[in-house]
């Protein structure tokens, strides 16, 4: 029976595989060759099985027929399974299409119904765009020169000594770099010029002498090159250079193969080791070139102002580290005799450098930030307002849409797709409109503002304009949309009516916002008039010379020809020689350092004929060489005596004019021409020939202190700038002036060519700045808060005009209802009045280090906005007032 | 495509079959005596709802064997977890069909 038993079974385990294989057709691909894969397994083990290893007689032949039937039960699970499985899918992803397919049908409607008001629409998107555009203007600005970190490692524990009034001279400086325990490592810097005579034409770029140690201490590597060596700021070391990136691009044309070329500075050999790269923040912004610092008793550099400067030690913090300093500055000052007292060293203060180098910019910017913000509430506000009115007049579709069985929450997200869609576009205008002007603003920027070459509209401050843009339009929709959607709905069906059938309660809202608006505006106003007072306050500073129509340039003597004094003075003579056959040239003289320029000299400043004060305990004073002439040229009063003239000369009696304050401190209520001054307790007496008037030596809000004035033949000084009077427009005269120049040396680099004008006006740039951008935005905030006031007294006048025709009606004359429409228009206006003036009152307080002369809480200011905002408030009633007084009583009730 | 549903009667032999040692569909088929239409299916729909875990035998072990790799079944905690829990309902039941009179004769 054994063979018959086999034949079937090899038989239909071939016969069965088939139509597995067959089966295995209908599987879903991407099961099918597991499937198949598993059933031939089986298939192939039950062939295996020999008759007698299963207990189930019957099977053992016809097993693989009936087992492979099963396949069929298994093909249709496997195909339901996959057909659930579709199912899913779709159900999931029809529901985020219907999802989307909504979003786009709101987007459309919504953009039907913008275009659909133009009016509205220009209004609402052009105070959005700038609102949006301002405020991203003014943050693009805020953060790369205050948020964003300095381009060093570890940036916060990076300070210096802030020495204030305190002169620090290298050796000082010195003992403080090396006695500190508080930095490491600690560097010194002080500042130099650098005249790059190699190259292209000879320029002169502000630089600084560094300790060798200066760039391992910022954590900046050089783009080309090496950093300095240690050792390399000692005397007899070759003289090594360091360059910006800047001076590499304009002074070599950013060649690659510079490192390790000599060059020339001032006539003396020098090699560059390095270029930065673009990104290098100086620790003062004007400088290009770096050489170590040469600290070397005998070095020139020894009478040179230094700074220290480094990083915080861990644990140590900016108390402990003053601290640490105001000792060492105490302990030099006994080891030195100075007699110095611990109020003078308390002078000396350890600064981060972020806080120096930004310092009260970083206040000013913070505050044009605040305001445009302000500027931006407003901008919602009004926004807010023009929906509120809208809304009011598209009840009826709101009560169409509820009747169709729209629920409220859709209907707010369409109003709000609507207010979304504003603030988008609104923004992107804005942030468009931003970025258009940005690099020309960011030219126009004072010079006190750091780090503007590293300015740019970067991806931080587009998404920070456009998630504002979001927020704005978030602000300015929620409200109007509730309130649009709260209203009554049968009663908007039954009414025919604009708002019929509502209660005067409904322009609650309107009044809010009105007050919120005039809030806002008078905060805004009132910084705008402080800042603008405060200016004002600064320009009338009469700075003791007439810079109109002075021109101002100085050249760089440098070179074997110049070594000694009497060529340099020769070479003076020839300059006011030619200037002054210059035609257009009214006076010329020339002074070591201009007002109001970077630099100045201080000296001991000695009565000749009294006892000698204590050691250390010198009265000091400001030190300048002028040439006759100058006092003409700058328009500086001659108090008493006379002025230094062409007889003063190294021969002659030495001589010296002063000012009036130390007229005043040295021989007060005495005539001090005739008397003797030492400049230095062992130096010979100079007589004072003259007084003149005070002048501001640094800027227009320093006070004037005691100066001397030297002549310049009797001490000639190789950095003499010089003012020309001229007649006729200064620009066309500077042409002229340098032609002068040109004809006795052609080789010297003329440097700081410019006018006095703006001179001093550069020394008030950054609060030009802040008052022109404060009053912009205060003028704003007087536009936006008069269009806002305008529109919502239009409005409710419209939406109340059949109440008043009936007050006509009933007798009420134009007066009265001129006067009703008023009063109750201005009782928001006053509201938020008061809590604008109580908000402006706290803020105007964190102004202060911003304002000159002027009181945070000046009574002429907190009038005076307040009084400007009620004006122009009442100005913007009376339009819609005046309307509603001249209603015709029939007309409107007619129209009912 | 888990859903709370009650095992039937085979879903528990087989997921019963595999707990007590059978790895794959044709040891289950013996052991169950159920017909491969039923069971195949059902351990794709376990393994669907997480009771199961299937995987191929590793080549070299089929190599071994002199056959095609097979695809083992094992069970999972949640399986035993479904399985206790239908087998204790097929017990009330049982006990319940087991009782001499209909419910209800009590009040």
């Amino acid at each position: 029976m054994s063979t018959p038993r086999r034949w079937p079974s090899r038989f239909t385990v071939r016969l069965s595989r088939r139509f597995i294989q067959f089966a295995a057709l209908f599987v879903p691909r991407h099961r099918r060759v597991d499937w198949q894969r598993e059933w031939l397994a089986e298939l192939w083990q039950l062939g295996k099985q020999s008759p007698s290893s299963t207990n189930r007689d019957n099977r053992s032949t016809l097993g693989p027929v009936a087992f492979s039937l099963g396949v069929i039960a298994h093909v249709r699970w496997e195909r339901n399974r996959q057909n659930q499985i579709s199912a899913d899918k779709t159900r999931h992803s029809r529901g985020a299409a219907t999802a989307m397919d909504s979003l786009l049908k709101d987007i459309k409607y919504a953009f039907r119904g913008l275009v659909r008001r133009p009016g509205f629409t220009a209004v609402a998107l052009l105070t959005v765009a700038l609102g949006i555009g301002a405020n991203t203007a003014i943050f693009s600005l805020v953060n790369g020169v205050v948020f964003k970190p300095l381009p060093f490692e570890n940036p916060s524990r990076l300070v210096r000594v802030w020495p204030d009034q305190l002169f620090i001279g290298n050796g000082l400086a010195t003992y403080l770099h090396n006695n500190n325990t508080v930095f490491e490592p600690a560097a010194m810097w002080g500042r130099g010029l650098f005249l790059l005579t190699g190259g292209r034409d000879p320029r002169e770029y502000r630089g600084a002498y560094v300790s060798t140690d200066h760039f391992d201490m910022l954590g900046v590597k050089p783009l080309l090159g090496r950093g300095f060596l240690p050792g390399e700021e000692t005397a007899g070391a070759d003289r090594v250079l360091i360059l910006s990136h800047e001076v590499w691009n304009l002074h070599f044309g950013a060649d690659p193969t510079v490192i390790g070329r000599d060059v020339s500075v001032a006539g003396a050999p020098y090699t560059i080791v390095g270029v930065l790269g673009p990104d290098h923040q100086p620790i003062e912004s004007d400088w290009k070139i770096w050489a170590p610092i040469n600290i070397d008793a005998n070095s020139w550099q020894r009478h040179m102002g230094s700074n220290v400067n480094g990083r915080l030690r861990p644990g140590v913090t900016i108390e402990s580290a003053t601290n640490e300093i105001q000792r060492l500055v105490l302990e030099y000052s006994d080891l030195r005799g100075w007699g110095m007292s611990a109020a003078d060293a308390e002078a000396v203060h350890v600064v981060t450098l972020e806080e120096w180098l930004v310092g009260d910019v970083g206040a000013g910017l913070l505050m044009l930030l605040g305001a445009v913000g302000l500027v931006l509430l407003i901008a919602c506000a009004n926004v807010a307002n023009l929906l509120l009115a809208l809304g009011g007049g598209r009840a009826k579709e709101v009560a169409v849409r509820f009747a169709l069985g729209a629920g409220r929450g859709r209907v707010v997200r369409l109003f709000l797709t609507e207010s979304a869609m504003l603030g988008l576009v609104g923004g992107l205008v804005g942030v468009g409109a931003a970025a258009a002007v940005f690099r020309l603003a960011v030219s126009h920027l004072p010079p006190q503002i750091p780090r503007t070459h590293t300015l740019a509209l970067d991806a931080t401050v587009l998404v920070f304009g456009l998630s504002l843009s979001l927020l704005a339009s978030i602000l300015f929709g929620v409200a109007p949309a509730l309130r649009a959607t709260s209203h009554d709905l049968t009663l908007h069906l039954k009414s025919s009516g604009p708002g019929a059938g509502v209660g005067r309660s409904r322009f609650r809202l309107n009044r809010g916002l009105v007050a919120t608006e005039v809030a806002l505006s008078v905060m805004l106003t009132v910084a705008a008039v402080l800042m603008v007072r405060s200016f004002w306050q600064l320009r009338s500073v009469d700075p003791g010379f007439a810079p109109e129509q002075v021109v101002t340039m100085r050249a760089r003597l440098f070179g074997p020809r110049y070594r000694d004094n009497e060529t340099v003075l020769q070479y003076h003579r020839d300059v006011h020689a030619a200037l002054a056959a210059t035609p257009g040239v009214v006076d010329v003289g020339g002074i070591s350092i201009l007002p109001m320029t970077p630099g100045g000299n201080t000296t001991d400043c000695i009565v000749a004929d009294r006892l000698l004060p204590p050691e250390g305990q010198e009265p000091g004073c400001g030190y300048r060489v002028v040439s006759p002439g100058y006092r003409e040229a700058m328009g500086i009063s001659l108090v008493a005596g006379r002025d230094f003239d062409a007889g003063d000369r190294a021969d002659g009696i030495p001589v010296v004019m002063i000012n009036e304050t130390l007229a005043g401190a040295a021989w007060p209520g005495e005539d001090p021409v005739g008397r003797q001054l030492k400049l230095g307790r062992a130096a010979p007496g100079l007589t004072v020939i003259g007084i003149l008037g005070d002048v501001r030596q640094s800027d227009l809000k320093t006070s004037v202190t005691a100066q001397v004035y030297v002549p310049f033949e009797q001490a000639p000084t190789n950095k003499f700038q010089y003012a020309v009077k001229v007649r006729g427009d200064p620009r066309v005269m500077l042409g002229r002036v340098q032609d002068a120049f040109k004809s006795v040396d052609r080789s010297l680099p003329l440097v700081q060519v410019g006018t006095v004008s703006d001179v001093v006006g550069n020394t008030m740039a950054d609060t030009r700045f802040f008052t022109a951008m404060l009053a912009v935005f205060g003028v704003l905030a007087l536009i936006l808060g008069a269009v806002g006031v305008y529109g919502v007294m239009s409005y409710i006048v419209s939406q109340e005009i059949r109440d008043v025709g009936i007050r006509v009606a009933l007798g009420a004359g134009d007066t009265r209802v001129l006067h009703d429409v008023l009063r109750r228009g201005l009782a928001p206006v006053v509201v938020g009045l008061v809590v604008g003036l109580g908000g402006a009152l706290g803020g105007s307080r964190i102004m202060s280090s911003l304002l000159f002369e002027i009181s945070t809480i000046d009574p002429v200011t907190f009038v005076s906005a307040p009084v400007l905002l009620l004006l122009v408030a009442v100005v913007a009633m009376y339009i819609p007032a005046r309307r509603a007084s001249r209603v015709d009583p029939i007309q409107v009730l007619r129209a009912e | 495509m888990k859903r709370n549903r009650k095992l039937g009667y085979a879903t528990v032999a087989i997921l019963s079959a595999v707990k007590s040692g059978s790895r794959f569909g044709l040891e289950v088929i013996e052991s169950t005596g159920l017909t491969s239409g039923t069971v195949y299916p059902t351990l794709g729909r376990l393994t669907d709802r997480g009771f199961l875990v299937g995987q191929w035998e590793p080549e070299t072990e089929a190599r071994e064997g002199g056959r095609p790799p097979r695809r083992y079944y094992e069970i999972t905690p949640e399986g035993h977890v479904a399985l206790a829990k239908a087998a204790a309902e097929l017990v009330s039941l049982a006990a319940a069909a087991a009782e001499p009179k209909p419910a209800g004769g009590g009040a």
